[in-house]
């Protein structure tokens, strides 16, 4: 977002600025759903203010109290006041669609860019001895050929002896044909990956690449692997878990769930991105800056990205109303944020098993995240409308 | 297009090696194995024996040595056995026990909302501007705001809870079931020595009678009526005045079928209403799009009357991406069930994924998961095929 404040602001850019405004303004829709959501950041954010009671204080004799009274929504199964954890859970859920949705837009945008920018351009892994195209590769880079190319055979080096390593833990586990079939198969693998790797070129199209990943990813169903992974990083024997552990503390099932959003947060938006750089690099102004001289990296963050900020915008915007419901949908399941930490969603979980004592109290967080994401969805929307009024949809 | 077909089918076999072998990772590196539940059933395990049985069952060894093992049983459709389950195969738990209650469910709410959603898409694009056009786009921004699990609760409480117009959870009321005692009765005592079928596809049951005089154990065949279910099995004794076994009569069908309707009521309407938001954004934008196009002009512009533009040309062309997207949304369909089967208690595949990985009855999972997977990479391949049916401009080669 640094990149449009980079650019100096023209007489010119403020009135298209002002425009934008404007066109914002008459949706009045979108209007209303940037006043719920100050609200709902504000309250949030001043939760130790407004709250009447601290989120964790257990009043343990006045379990599920009725709405009103002392407790203005009631209590919840540890005697905890439910409109104070509503506020405090806000700071959690919001904090974790923004940051979600802002790290899956860098990650997004980044590979987004280079699938787009160098579709149909392969790029070189490693050049063998014996490949066609070793003298060519020599001429472009002259002296620093020899150290870059070495230190890509080294690399490759590493993965063969990774193989035979793995082969070898595989044989052992097996006796008779079992050893041979695991040393057969892996031996030929090693021996493939050399073969490419000194001899001929491992050269590969990162478009392609990054594409076909992004299918194979959007095509895995969402929710039961996000549940596995939250499993999978809660455990403590994983070293990663340790890892986060350490550094984190007490805030690390809420680093957990980013990093687990993420994962597959950032697909949508690199995605977009593609298409759009793919259709901007062709503009005769990315062919009049290469003509400059420009390299690939000054192409793609001075002149094409500055012209993707819009959809970007939008699918930010969007990401983290998504990123909302996500995050309760793990936490209701009971593998997000754990209880003592409130959020919308494990609160809802939490209140679920005593909806016929209490039923209000499984009605307050719901509507709260459907009051989010509504307002995002609605501001999106706006912004879309505002931001590049020839689109429809 | 059958070269195309085979293509793709072969280059699905990498892919679904891959998407294994992360699937099995992922799964192995849970917190803890069944061991741990095993050593938490019974106290006097010692350390010395958990060992020894995490070395009989390999689960000492790095995960990708444990997947290769799995890998060549699955090659032989063997996934292993459920051990929360009776120790019946998962892939029989999954496929006879959960499978068909999810694919009741989703079938049911993704053709509602299909019937439900394209025609008020339709009718707010043609009638863009209106009321309606603006009361069925602020209903879908809501419909696909809402969280599913959240909106199941409500219901719950309104229709099942307070209302009491529905069951609040399971997918059949106790005491209710398909089959009814049958009205034919055993007229002897004694084990049942062996179970036949005759030439009409009667069982004949074999009961070995006890025989006073003789002070022997006499065979005796008995000849069950035709349509009869849940007679006696080997072994099992069978005494004086017992019923056969049971039998779907006509009530006791319309009985049972009416309460599975019943209960299918809140979870179908619960999956489907945001469905059917999508579904009426989609259409409708989609449909707008091809009413601006010139070949609708033209076809006005010779004079068809409005219900043939708009439902002969315009809708047909728009129905294009439409069925694309139905194509693709199919495995979404499936993932999406998992929250609504966790609030209504439904004994779905969504359920048992939950249960299997919290009681860490991993071979369960691997079945669902990897089902879910192969479900995609069909479904997206029949959507590329279907999209070149329905799209003549489309030839693959």
């Amino acid at each position: 977002m640094s990149l449009t404040t980079a650019t100096t602001a023209t007489p010119a850019k403020r009135k298209e600025e002002n425009k934008t405004w404007q066109r914002f303004k008459k949706h009045r829709l979108a209007m209303f759903s940037l006043a719920v959501l100050g609200l709902l950041f504000f309250v949030s954010i001043f939760a130790p203010l407004i709250a009447p009671f601290s989120p964790t204080l257990n009043e343990t004799s006045n379990t599920w109290a009725q709405p009103g009274g002392r407790h203005l929504m009631g209590t919840d199964d540890l005697g905890r006041d439910v409109f104070s954890q509503l506020l405090y859970a806000g700071r959690v859920s919001l904090l974790i669609g923004v940051a979600v949705a802002l790290l899956s837009a860098l990650i997004g945008v980044t590979l987004g860019t280079i699938a787009g920018y160098y579709s149909g351009q392969p790029v070189i892994f490693s050049v063998g001895l014996r490949s066609s195209l070793l003298a060519e590769q020599q001429r472009l880079e002259g002296s620093s050929f020899w150290w870059k190319n070495g230190l890509k055979w080294l690399v490759w080096a590493s993965v063969i002896a990774f193989t035979l390593l793995v082969t070898s833990q595989f044989a052992a586990t097996y006796s008779g044909v079992g050893v041979v079939i695991a040393w057969l198969v892996g031996v030929g693998l090693s021996m493939t990956i050399a073969y490419f790797a000194f001899v001929q070129a491992i050269v590969v199209d990162i478009d392609n690449i990054i594409s076909r990943f992004i299918d194979v990813m959007l095509s895995l169903p969402q929710i039961p692997f996000l549940l596995i992974l939250s499993g999978l990083l809660a455990n403590p024997d994983v070293k990663l878990g340790g890892v986060l552990d350490s550094i984190f503390g007490s805030a690390r099932p809420i680093v957990l769930i980013i990093f687990v959003l993420v994962l597959f947060g950032w697909l949508g938006t690199a995605r977009v991105i593609r298409g759009l750089v793919l259709s901007l690099r062709q503009r005769e102004f990315t062919d009049a800056a290469k003509a400059l001289g420009s390299s690939d990296w000054r192409v793609m963050i001075r002149h094409i990205l500055p012209n993707a900020v819009a959809p970007i915008i939008v699918q930010v915007t969007l990401d983290v109303g998504n990123n909302i419901i996500s995050e309760s949908a793990l936490s209701f399941l009971g593998y997000g944020i754990p209880r003592d930490i409130p959020s919308w969603g494990n609160m809802l979980s939490s209140a679920q098993e005593a909806i016929f004592q209490n039923p209000l109290a499984s009605f307050w967080p719901g509507l709260f995240i459907l009051l989010t994401s509504l307002s995002i969805n609605f501001l999106g929307d706006g912004l879309r409308d505002a931001l590049d009024p020839r689109s429809r949809l | 297009m059958l070269l195309y077909t085979s293509r793709r089918l072969i280059g699905m076999i990498p892919l679904l090696l891959a998407i294994s072998m992360a699937i099995f990772g992922l799964v192995q590196l849970q917190p803890g194995d069944f061991i741990d539940e095993l050593k938490l059933a019974n106290p006097k395990m010692t350390v010395d024996d958990v060992a020894r049985l995490r070395h009989d069952y390999g689960l000492d060894q790095p995960w990708y040595v444990q997947y290769g093992k799995w890998l060549s049983k699955a090659a032989v459709l063997d996934f292993g056995v459920s051990r929360e389950n009776g120790y019946i195969s998962a892939t029989e738990y999954v496929f006879q026990q959960r499978l068909q209650n999810t694919l009741t469910l989703t079938t049911m709410s993704f053709v509602l909302s299909l019937l439900v959603g394209l025609p008020i898409g339709i009718y707010a694009a043609v009638k863009q501007y209106s009321i309606l056009d603006y009361v069925t786009t602020f209903l879908s921004f809501v419909g696909y705001s809402v969280p599913v699990f959240w909106l199941g609760i409500m219901m719950l409480l309104l229709f099942g809870a307070k209302l009491k117009w529905f069951p609040t959870d399971g997918m059949q009321s106790e005491g209710v079931s398909m089959t009814v005692e049958s009205d034919e009765k055993f007229d002897l005592n004694g084990q049942v020595l062996s179970v036949s079928k005759n030439a009409q596809g009667q069982p004949v049951i074999t009961v070995g009678v006890y025989n006073e005089a003789t002070k022997l154990e006499e065979p005796k065949a008995v000849t069950l009526p035709a349509g009869i279910q849940n007679y006696p099995k080997m072994g099992d004794y069978v005494s004086l005045g017992q019923a056969m076994g049971s039998r779907v009569t006509l009530q006791s069908w319309l009985n049972a079928t009416k309460d599975a309707l019943w209960h299918l009521v809140l979870p179908v309407i619960a999956l489907s209403l945001i469905q059917i938001a999508s579904w009426t954004r989609f259409m409708r934008a989609s449909l707008l799009e091809v009413v601006n196009q010139d070949f609708v002009r033209t076809a006005r512009g010779k004079g068809l009357a409005e219900r043939v533009v708009v439902y002969k040309h315009a809708l047909r062309n728009a129905l294009i991406p439409i069925v694309t997207l139905v194509g693709l949304s199919i495995p979404g369909v499936l993932n999406g069930a998992v929250l609504t089967e966790s609030v209504f208690n439904w004994p779905g595949m969504g359920t048992a994924l939950l249960s299997s990985v919290v009681q860490k009855d991993y071979n369960v999972a691997m079945v669902i998961l990897m089902m879910l997977a192969i479900a995609t990479l069909a479904s997206n391949l029949l959507a590329d095929l279907v999209y070149a049916l329905v799209d003549p401009r489309i030839r693959y080669n």
